[in-house]
């Protein structure tokens, strides 16, 4: 019996003091959710003072209720936050779902290692988190800039993001694959975007007066953590195919007529064959490129479909080799290519002396394309 | 001195599984990543017949024990009553620091992944108390405790595990041969040393087993959870890569951090963080107990030896590498080599001793 009322008391004083180590009810700041301001792109930009720090919520459900944006300067990151914290009359900021972290070109030419850092040492961002770098723009242009009342820079980065989900001319890199690019090949690619008027036109306004908005616009390219160049979209196609993220693009040829002709990239693979000398040095590098596409626009009774295959290798073999060759000449591996042989030759790769890095810029390349029309939509039109 | 509350192998290999996920990944993700690139996941697999081979020698230490003698007792008989007590205190000092520095341990995962800005005493305190409390009691509650929690925290990692299938990229963990077996190799380190830890636990709590008791089970054990902890891991690596891996000190729950469950759920790593404190309860408090039972020949039958060790333990959580750069390095230098040269020494050594002398 004494046993018995001896585990009921220990029970209820485990029960009581568990309920008061709730957390909530005690703490002057507690915070309700619906009391607090969900926070979901970051955008960060250079300033005298160090970093300028602009925050977007998505906009809401309801009408004239536009997205909540906020700036803020100071010495970091965690110090510019603060400022919003304190100087913003607004309910409680939650950065916990930040979801799109927009970084300007000023700033990336400066570096982005201290945001990635940021990134890692945060409890309430994500690795996960893509970044964006925004071409000749502040950052805080385009989170303060973006859309109307009825949308704001969160979903135009979800529509960037989603977009580029399916497509093979870009790819939005999270800050886990960047910052193990950087530490991996010194050098990364990052998803860059341009700031432009929106497709949405109002029929009441001008055409100077439609929302600005984001749109992808190639890669960024880093190096030892500082933006080093663009790749514009077109070239993006090559990194596609040179990444593996091949996905649905188009590119426009010419007939035999002149015309212009579109074609669907639907797939393709890249192929790299190293060629070793005896003593175990790489001599040179293979890069087969192989494509599919169908014919979306154009007429094919202009020409043949031979001819528009040969068209096709031809951009591609010109897009590729663009990009090949601002890899070596910016002398940074962006496109993972050590990585690539190191799965296909794992030994002879360890034993390389010079490694890849000090060999690369000066490698011979040979690019062969082979590109394939697989369809010409609904209408026969091979002769 | 047998224990009083007898359980079985079953009831007492769900505590060590329990026990040691604690260590387990506290160490292996990092520190694999980091010892072997991206040949983590390997070198966890490489490491269990290791493993294997040094349970199979602490069971067969176990089984010298004569009938209703505890390993205590036997530990004394083999390296002589005095020197026995000795070293048996000596092993039990470094247990209970080993618990001091497992509720540490626990408050810097909960500042690294939920609370940055807390102070560690506030959850060493309600840990360490509740731990010394279930510690100085016997050990069947801890086996029966944990014979309910272990479906639901390998429930968890395995739930985990799933999500984290897509994140995975299969470059970030091929080729493994391009780094020659030597990082491999190195890389099976913080597996044993974690396997070391718990098979020393699973020794001196084995006094209280009844019924039969194969070694097959045990060494099925290892290798279940072995390969578990090497899924685990390489879910980590893939996500991540090894570069990555390496640089974080929570890296399973930065993984978690990043799941989004059925696009509806996610930020669970606050949860996951709260459900891994299960372990560090159980894990202090089978250390406090062990600590405890070998200081006893030293200190004698001593009341107070209950409460004297779990508020040492408490004392030295607090003071214990305030700055998490210091605790850093403690955790994956000092204090893998100090449990090393208590395992793979101390013990063999006593066993070698016992021999020597014709006592085993």
């Amino acid at each position: 019996m004494i046993r018995q009322f001896r585990n009921a008391m220990l029970l209820s004083i485990i029960i009581i003091v568990g309920l008061c180590l709730g957390g909530c009810g005690l703490r002057e700041q507690a915070r309700e959710v619906d009391e607090l301001l969900v926070m979901q792109t970051m955008g960060l930009d250079s300033d005298p003072r160090g970093v300028l720090l602009s925050l977007s919520s998505a906009a809401s459900a309801a009408p004239d209720n536009p997205p909540v944006r906020l700036q803020s300067a100071g010495a970091s990151i965690t110090t510019a936050l603060e400022h919003i914290r304190v100087g913003a009359n607004e309910e409680d900021l939650f950065c916990a779902h930040i979801g799109h972290l927009l970084i300007g070109e000023a700033a990336a030419r400066k570096g982005i290692r201290p945001a990635l850092d940021y990134v890692c040492r945060s409890g309430d961002l994500r690795l996960s988190v893509p970044l964006y770098i925004l071409r000749e723009r502040d950052a805080q242009e385009a989170v303060l800039g973006t859309g109307d009342k009825s949308f704001g820079i969160c979903d135009a980065l979800d529509s960037v993001d989603a977009d580029l989900r399916a497509r093979g001319d870009g790819h939005c890199a999270s800050a886990a694959d960047i910052l193990r690019d950087l530490e991996r090949y010194d050098s990364a690619l990052v998803c860059a975007v341009a700031f432009r008027p929106s497709a949405e036109t109002d029929q009441s306004a001008g055409a100077e007066d439609r929302p600005q908005t984001v749109l992808p616009d190639g890669y960024a390219v880093l190096k030892g953590g500082a933006l080093c160049g663009f790749l514009d979209r077109e070239q993006a196609v090559g990194v596609g195919f040179l990444t593996g993220n091949t996905g649905i693009c188009e590119l426009t040829v010419t007939d035999q007529a002149g015309l212009p002709v579109t074609l669907m990239l639907t797939g393709g693979k890249c192929t790299l064959e190293p060629r070793w000398t005896d003593d175990g040095r790489l001599e040179a590098l293979g890069v087969q490129v192989e494509a599919e596409a169908l014919l979306a626009e154009g007429s094919a009774n202009n020409t043949s479909l031979d001819y528009l295959e040969m068209m096709l290798e031809r951009a591609l073999s010109e897009h590729v080799r663009q990009v090949l060759q601002l890899s070596k000449q910016w002398k940074a591996d962006f496109l993972g290519l050590e990585g690539r042989l190191e799965r296909l030759s794992p030994r002879k790769m360890r034993a390389l002396n010079p490694d890849f890095a000090v060999r690369w810029p000066s490698l011979p390349l040979t690019v062969s394309v082979s590109a394939r029309l697989t369809g010409t939509g609904d209408v026969e039109d091979r002769p | 001195m047998k224990c009083d509350k007898p359980y079985t192998l079953g009831q007492l290999l769900a505590l060590c599984s329990v026990m040691a996920l604690t260590p387990a990944l506290r160490l292996l993700p990092g520190a694999s990543a980091a010892l072997a690139g991206r040949g983590g996941w390997l070198s966890i697999l490489l490491a269990l017949p290791a493993a294997v081979a040094y349970g199979a020698f602490l069971w067969r230490f176990g089984q010298r024990r004569r009938e209703g003698e505890s390993l205590p007792a036997l530990w004394q008989r083999a390296a002589g009553e005095t020197f026995g007590a000795v070293l048996l205190a000596l092993c039990g000092l470094w247990l209970l620091f080993y618990a001091a520095f497992t509720l540490r341990d626990s408050a810097q995962r909960l500042i690294d992944t939920v609370y940055p800005h807390a102070d560690r005493r506030l959850f060493v305190l309600p840990l360490g108390l509740a731990a010394a409390v279930a510690g100085s009691g016997d050990a069947r509650r801890l086996v029966r405790c944990a014979k309910l929690l272990l479906p639901l925290l390998l429930g968890a990692v395995a739930l985990t595990l799933l999500f984290a299938l897509p994140q995975m990229h299969a470059d970030n963990l091929l080729p493994v041969a391009g780094q020659g077996a030597r990082p491999i190799l190195k890389g099976t380190l913080p597996t044993l040393d974690v396997a070391a830890l718990v098979l020393v636990l699973l020794l001196f709590l084995s006094d209280g087993l009844t019924g039969e008791a194969r070694y097959r089970s045990v060494a099925g054990r290892i290798a279940l959870l072995g390969t578990l902890m090497a899924a685990l891991t390489a879910a980590v690596i893939g996500a991540f890569g090894h570069e990555l891996t390496a640089r974080l000190s929570q890296p399973y729950f930065s993984l978690v951090r990043n799941l989004v469950f059925f696009h509806s759920l996610e930020r669970i790593e606050a949860l996951l963080a709260a459900l891994w404190i299960f372990s560090d309860f159980l894990l202090t408090a089978a250390l406090l107990l062990v600590a405890r039972r070998c200081l006893a020949p030293l200190c004698g039958k001593n009341a107070w030896l209950p409460a004297a060790a779990g508020a040492a333990a408490l004392l030295i959580a607090c003071l214990l590498a305030p700055e998490a750069a210091v605790f850093e390095r403690l955790s994956l230098r000092w204090i893998p080599v100090a449990n090393a040269a208590v395992c793979l020494l101390l013990i063999p050594g006593v066993y070698a001793l016992g021999r020597l002398r014709k006592r085993l």
